[in-house]
C-alpha cells in the first residue's frame, strides 16, 4: 500500500512548464508542461493552480483557475504532463502554475 | 481577443463524410470532425439538467458539466437527462440563452498513430449502439466521491460509488462515461492515464486531458454566436 500524504502544500511538486510558457494560437491559448511529485508520500491526486499574470494594464494583475490534472496517484519521484486550454485575451502575458493544497477538511475545494 | 460579434448564424460545409467546416460569417472557420468530442458549458441554472449541471461543474472544479460525441451534419450522441440518445446541435442548442460548446479532437498517446475514418466511425457506431439505454445519475454522485472531491469519506462511502466497471457494463451511462467508453472501445484512445480504474471519467478529465486538443469554440447568446478557432481569420 502506498504512504497517501495527509496534506501537501503549493509545492508538492516540481512544476516544468514548457516553453514558450503562454503559446498563443488563435483566439486559445496553450499551456504544457510535467509535474514531479517531490514530497516523500504519494499525493492521492493533483490539481494545479495556474495564476495568469497580465501586461495590459487595462486588465486585471492576474486571474487564477484551478485546473483537474489527474485522479490517479502519483508516487514520491513520479511525473505526469499536463496541459492547459483557455480563451486567449489581449494582454495575457505568462502565467505561473503551482499544487493546489489539499483540503485539511478532506472535503471540497472552496 | 478577436471576437466577431456577428448576427450570422453558425453554418456548415461539407468536406465528406468524414469532415465538415464549421462557419459564421465569411471569415470564422473551423474544420470539424465525426467522432470529435463536444464539450457544454451552461452558464444558466434554469431546470434539472442545469443543477445537475453545476453540481458537476462545482466538483469537478470545470467550467464543463457535459460532454457528448459529435457524428455529422449537426447529429450528435450523448447520455443526457434519462437516457442515451441521437439530437442535432441545431435544434437542441444553437436556440439557447447562454451556452459554450468547445469541440475537441482526441488523439493517441503515441503521437505516431493517426486517428483514421475508420476508427471514427468505429467511435460513433459504437456510441450508437447505447441510444436508448438508461441514464447512470448514480455515477453523477459519484463525482462528489472522488479522490478530488470528499476525499475523507468513509472507505465504504467511496465503495458504494466507485465499484463499478465503468468501461465493461454497458447497461447504463451518464455523459462522459458514455464519451469516454466511446473513444477507448472505437479506437483505444484513453483520456487519462489509467482508463480502467474504476473511477468515473468526468467531462473535467476529458476537457484537461493530454490526449486531446481543442479545436473551437461556439458561443451561444440569446440568438447570438461567436466562433473562436484556432487559426487566423481567412
Amino acid at each position: 500500500m502506498p504512504h497517501f500524504c495527509d496534506e501537501w502544500g503549493p509545492d508538492a511538486c516540481e512544476i516544468e512548464i514548457a516553453p514558450p510558457n503562454l503559446d498563443v494560437r488563435g483566439d486559445f491559448f496553450v499551456v504544457t508542461g510535467r509535474v514531479i511529485n517531490r514530497l516523500a508520500c504519494t499525493l492521492p491526486h493533483l490539481q494545479l493552480r495556474m495564476i495568469m499574470h497580465y501586461k495590459d494594464p487595462g486588465h486585471p494583475a492576474m486571474r487564477q483557475g484551478i485546473y483537474h490534472i489527474t485522479d490517479r496517484a502519483l508516487k514520491p519521484g513520479e511525473s505526469c504532463p499536463f496541459k492547459i486550454e483557455g480563451e486567449y485575451d489581449d494582454g495575457m502575458d505568462h502565467v505561473v502554475i503551482d499544487v493546489w493544497p489539499s483540503d485539511p477538511a478532506g472535503g471540497l475545494h472552496p | 481577443m478577436r471576437m466577431t460579434p456577428l448576427s450570422a448564424t453558425p453554418a456548415l460545409s461539407e468536406l465528406d463524410e468524414w469532415r465538415e467546416v464549421l462557419f459564421l460569417g465569411p471569415s470564422r472557420l473551423a474544420e470539424i470532425h465525426r467522432g470529435d468530442v463536444v464539450l457544454v458549458t451552461d452558464e444558466n441554472v434554469d431546470d434539472i439538467a442545469e443543477v445537475m449541471g453545476a453540481l458537476v461543474t462545482m466538483v469537478t472544479h470545470s467550467v464543463y458539466y457535459h460532454a457528448l460525441v459529435y457524428d455529422h451534419a449537426w447529429r450528435f450522441i450523448h447520455a443526457f437527462a434519462t437516457r442515451v440518445f441521437a439530437d442535432d446541435i441545431q435544434g437542441f442548442y444553437l436556440g439557447k440563452t447562454n451556452v459554450t460548446l468547445t469541440w475537441l479532437r482526441p488523439r493517441h498517446s503515441d503521437p505516431a498513430k493517426i486517428i483514421g475514418r475508420e476508427e471514427t466511425a468505429a467511435v460513433v457506431e459504437f456510441a450508437r449502439r447505447q441510444i436508448g439505454k438508461p441514464y447512470d445519475l448514480w455515477a453523477n454522485l459519484a463525482f462528489l466521491f472522488r479522490a478530488d472531491g470528499m476525499s475523507r469519506a468513509p472507505d465504504w462511502l467511496h465503495a458504494l460509488f466507485q465499484n463499478r466497471n465503468w468501461l465493461d457494463d454497458h447497461g447504463k451511462w451518464h455523459c462522459s462515461e458514455l464519451v469516454g467508453a466511446a473513444w477507448w472501445h472505437g479506437c483505444g484512445v484513453r483520456f487519462t492515464d489509467d482508463m480502467k480504474s474504476e473511477t468515473f471519467l468526468s467531462p473535467a478529465d476529458i476537457g484537461d486531458s493530454i490526449y486531446g486538443d481543442v479545436v473551437c469554440t461556439l458561443k451561444i447568446r440569446n440568438g447570438e454566436y461567436q466562433l473562436l478557432t484556432k487559426q487566423r481569420d481567412v
